[in-house]
């Protein structure tokens, strides 16, 4: 455990260092999860050093191999490298699952900073149209926007923003409403500062915090998204690999290679609950803080 | 003199602590109870007096336990025995009667049926009979309009309805001690004198023992035989409620009663007590020193024991008798 | 009275967000890139199918206008035409529907049934190995992609076993029961975690109140004390929460149906859009709203006959 420590640790310089140090004994959520996440992109990186087969190169001799030294997945349908497609698809999922994560992040917390600061028919107007977007099924929205849109990574970023939004403005505005009762944003009002000015200065920063624990678990429901979507044939297109579509190659050969559907499938569930601890990590850290 | 109900002896407390993980808040605790009888426990809030009741019902908070002493109800040991004894005990021999009414009754249940629980769990009776009981109890705790009521929700109710359900409920069973943890400090100031005469009354037509924790030391005055003064998990004055309030001899008793608006005030100034007592048991010196008037050295030094003086126990090394005599 | 005038405010807001629901189904036609039609259709299709779909949906009309029409289509029950089964979608719709029905009631069981002793058994020992355990339950269920449990219990326990069909729905009522039990086991194992985790934090919280005090003082047995008192107030936020998360759930059971084959809607909306079968799609998303519009009213409704307290607006 130590080791991981120490490479999470060492990019913050000086007397940092054994704070930081610190900070990870006593939270040992934390620690795992970022040791786990640092392990697992590792691991995505340096695919090509760890596996040396190319994640795309078919050998239509050899489909369907049982796991061997050269493989230690076996081969899939086309008789690509399973182990070598796994680390590559976990850059893609990982990788887009962190980046569709940013654009609801931005809508749903200014959305939500909106609603709670301004009320009125903006609060109105705005928690209206979150019923509505709520009323769907998280995967029956997302797919009927896929369907529409056309499959690929455009039409997945755009349709998890239209979604995703919501849990964002949600928490916001939730704790926009706390702190306005809490008083300093009256003070600052009291003080004479403008209204945007109090918004951005004053309220982003505390409310900012639990949208970003929130994020970490927004990470892990966009992971699962795309796998979904990937599955269903309408995420990422091949012939990139990508652990949804290899569960869906895998999917018909389930009975006699079941390492085909599983491996993709602990890939995700190792990597969720990295992020996991990682978000309970800083909630409870924020809980020590207030 | 009447046979022990309740006999506490030498009960020792810990409760969760932060820092060091388990803080001891009861320390050699002695407390005798004979049946019908009624003793006070009084002392400011975090002396303990609450955490000692629930010690004997074998209900304390997580992380609380009991580590040294002993608790017998009518000769049951109630620290070592199966939960089927106990449960034979709490509810139809022992009652309690709770500080917060609304906390104490489930927000979810109907307050007829919180009260004919205590019934089905200890008595046979079918629910025809049950109900008809529990209009019977409430009639007696003077609710008014009881078919009605009892089909109610807690919330629904007024602070001093709430509190004779819960007091309907302690007696239901007819127990033979009533634990009563400051049941009036929730209520609003004439609800108080109204609950308190139910009380009275109910003790004298049922012949019930009654452990009473308050501060309110006229209360205390007016319905208990004995009192005990607790501060910092340790018993420090122990005698006849009379006597205690109108000459206490220890001076942690004394700022009670000075600071008690209600109580006559004899042979001592008026002061109140400054400062906040410790919240646990404090060892090797008297723990009241820091707050205490008459303290010198030998108070942060050595751990006064309870002892006795003219007719009562004190725990204190400059008992006032000794001053007041002087005064003459 | 109280009770009635609730009632009525959360129908109507309920109403308001249908209509809502409504419109973004609408709306879901106006986001195909291009001309709708030809999208819709594939490059392949004859110029006369995109007229007739232009026409079908009315497309060369002004937004209003259609609006207008598709409501008055909505509120008769015509859900339109299948571009692919020629038949309506409405009767498509109304013979998945059971099946999706089925499939979320008998999940939601076994998901109360696991989740309930786990949560009381973690509440119970809060802090100690136990607890520990049950906690890191929702960690890894959670992270699991909903359709991926199905594949591990079809690898145990259908494909080796063969103790249940790896698939299909059957003909009677006996064969039906069979082939919902591992989709429905799949589904609970997706909704389990949020479940134990509301619970069993509820419980802690509830477990160390005076009501549980006082309800053990009693003399009651902790059967009474746990399942009459702590764990009916327990259900109270557990309730909400699953109603709040109601999307996220009653959503993981698309893919499922379409793991284990199952003839239910989320089976209908996918093979609707592998067949680029827009009208299916469209439909079977507003009935979808429509469902979890009815789940979340009546999850107030009920919240509001467990606790008494939420028609006073406490």
């Amino acid at each position: 455990m130590s080791s991981t420590i120490e490479t999470v640790a060492e990019p913050s310089a000086g007397k940092l260092l054994p704070r930081v140090g610190r900070q990870l004994v006593r939270n040992p959520q934390l620690s795992v999860g970022l040791g786990l996440l640092t392990a697992l992109v590792l691991l995505f990186l340096l695919a090509p050093v760890i596996s040396g087969e190319n994640p795309n190169y078919q050998n239509l001799l050899q489909t369907l191999a049982g796991p061997s030294g050269s493989h230690p997945l076996g081969t899939d349908s086309l008789g690509r490298d399973a182990f070598s497609r796994l680390l590559y698809a976990g850059r893609i999922d990982l990788g887009i699952g962190i980046a569709a994560v940013l654009a609801p992040f931005i809508l749903g917390t200014t959305l939500g900073l909106l609603a709670g600061y301004l009320g009125g028919w903006v609060d109105a107007v705005i928690m209206r149209v979150l019923e509505i977007v709520v009323a769907f099924p998280f995967y029956v929205l997302v797919i009927a926007i896929v369907f529409a849109l056309g499959s690929g990574v455009r039409s997945i970023f755009i349709a998890i923003t239209a979604v995703a939004w919501v849990s964002y403005a949600r928490i916001v505005r939730g704790e926009v409403l706390v702190a306005r009762r809490v008083g300093y944003v009256q003070a600052a009002k009291a003080a004479g500062l403008s209204t945007p000015r109090i918004l951005f200065r004053h309220l982003t920063p505390n409310v900012l915090t639990q949208a970003l624990v929130y994020a970490m678990s927004d990470i892990v429901m966009t992971i699962l998204a795309i796998v979904t979507l990937g599955f269903l044939g309408l995420g990422v297109q091949p012939p990139t690999a990508e652990w949804g579509s290899m569960m869906q190659d895998g999917y018909q050969y389930i009975s006699i290679h079941p390492w085909l559907v599983t491996a993709p499938g602990i890939a995700v569930v190792v990597t969720g609950v990295a992020l996991s601890l990682i978000g309970d990590g800083l909630a409870t850290e924020l809980g020590r803080r207030q | 003199m009447e046979s022990t109900l309740l006999e506490v002896s030498g009960l020792a407390v810990v409760m969760p602590d932060r820092g060091s993980g388990a803080k001891p808040v009861i320390e050699g605790l002695n407390l005798q109870i004979g049946r019908g009888e009624a003793v006070g426990l009084v002392g400011e809030s975090g002396c303990g007096k609450t955490t000692a009741l629930l010690s004997v019902l074998g209900l304390l908070p997580r992380g609380g336990r009991v580590t040294a002493g002993a608790i017998r109800f009518d000769g049951v040991d109630m620290l070592n025995s199966g939960r089927r004894t106990l449960r034979g005990i709490l509810g139809k021999r022992i009652g309690v009667i709770w500080q917060d009414p609304l906390a104490a009754l489930d927000p979810v249940m109907r307050v007829g049926d919180q009260i004919s629980e205590v019934l089905l769990a200890h008595e046979q009776l079918d629910r025809r009979r049950a109900r008809a009981r529990v209009h019977e109890l409430m009639r007696h705790v003077e609710l008014p309009d009881v078919e009605r009521l009892a089909r109610r929700y807690p919330h629904e109710l007024s602070g001093g309805q709430r509190q004779r359900v819960v007091i309907a409920a302690a007696i239901a069973a007819s127990p033979e001690l009533l634990l009563c943890d400051e049941p009036t400090t929730a209520l609003d100031v004439t609800v108080q004198d109204q609950v308190l005469g139910l009380l009275g009354r109910l003790r004298q037509e049922l012949g019930v023992a009654l452990l009473l924790i308050s501060h309110d030391l006229a209360v205390v005055r007016e319905m208990c035989d004995r009192v005990c003064v607790m501060y910092a998990g340790r018993i420090v004055e122990q005698g006849e409620a009379d006597r205690v309030f109108s000459t206490p001899l220890h001076p942690y008793s004394a700022g009670l009663v000075s600071s008690s608006p209600d109580v006559d005030r004899v042979g001592i100034r008026p002061h109140g007590i400054p400062g906040l007592p410790p919240g646990r048991v404090v060892d090797g010196s008297c723990a009241f020193a820091d707050r205490c008037a008459f303290a010198d050295s030998s108070c942060r030094e050595t751990l006064p024991e309870l002892a006795q003086v003219d007719g009562r126990l004190v725990a204190c090394h400059h008992s006032l008798a000794a001053l007041r005599e002087a005064d003459g | 009275m109280k009770r009635r005038r609730y009632i009525a405010g959360r129908l109507g807001q309920a109403c308001l967000v249908l209509v809502g629901v409504t419109v973004l189904t609408f709306l879901l036609i106006h986001i195909v890139p291009g001309d709708p039609a030809r999208t819709i259709l594939g490059v392949h299709a004859t110029t006369r199918a995109v007229r007739e779909l232009d026409q079908q949906f009315g497309l060369n009309r002004s937004l209003p206008v259609q609006l207008w029409g598709y409501f008055g289509r909505v509120l008769q029950g015509n859900l339109g035409t299948s571009y692919y089964y020629h038949s309506s979608a409405g009767s498509l719709i109304l013979n998945a529907l059971p099946v999706t029905i089925w499939l979320i009631t008998l999940g939601m069981l076994i998901a109360t049934v696991v989740a309930v002793p786990l949560a009381i058994w973690a509440a119970t020992r809060a802090g100690r190995i136990p607890d520990h355990v049950v906690r890191v339950v929702p960690m890894v269920g959670l992270g699991m992609p909903p359709f991926w449990i199905g594949f591990v219990l079809l690898i145990l326990l259908s494909l080796d076993l063969k103790i249940f069909p790896s698939g299909g729905y059957g003909s009677t009522f006996g064969q039906h029961v069979q082939s919902l039990i591992l989709p429905a086991i799949t589904v609970a194992a997706g909704t389990m975690p949020l479940l134990v985790r509301s619970l069993r934090a509820s419980l802690i919280e509830i477990l160390d109140s005076d009501y549980i005090r006082a309800a053990a003082a009693k003399g009651l047995s902790r059967r009474r004390v746990l399942g009459r008192h702590a764990l009916r107030n327990a259900m109270l936020p557990t309730v909400s929460v699953l109603a709040v998360n109601a999307g996220f759930w009653v959503g993981g059971t698309v893919v499922i149906e379409q793991v284990f084959n199952l003839p239910g809607l989320g089976n209908l909306m996918l093979t609707g859009v592998l067949n680029r079968d827009f009208q299916v799609v469209q439909s079977v998303a507003l009935v979808y709203g429509v469902m979890i519009v009815i789940v979340n009213l009546a999850a107030d409704l009920l919240y509001s006959y467990i606790d008494p307290r939420v028609v006073l607006g406490e």
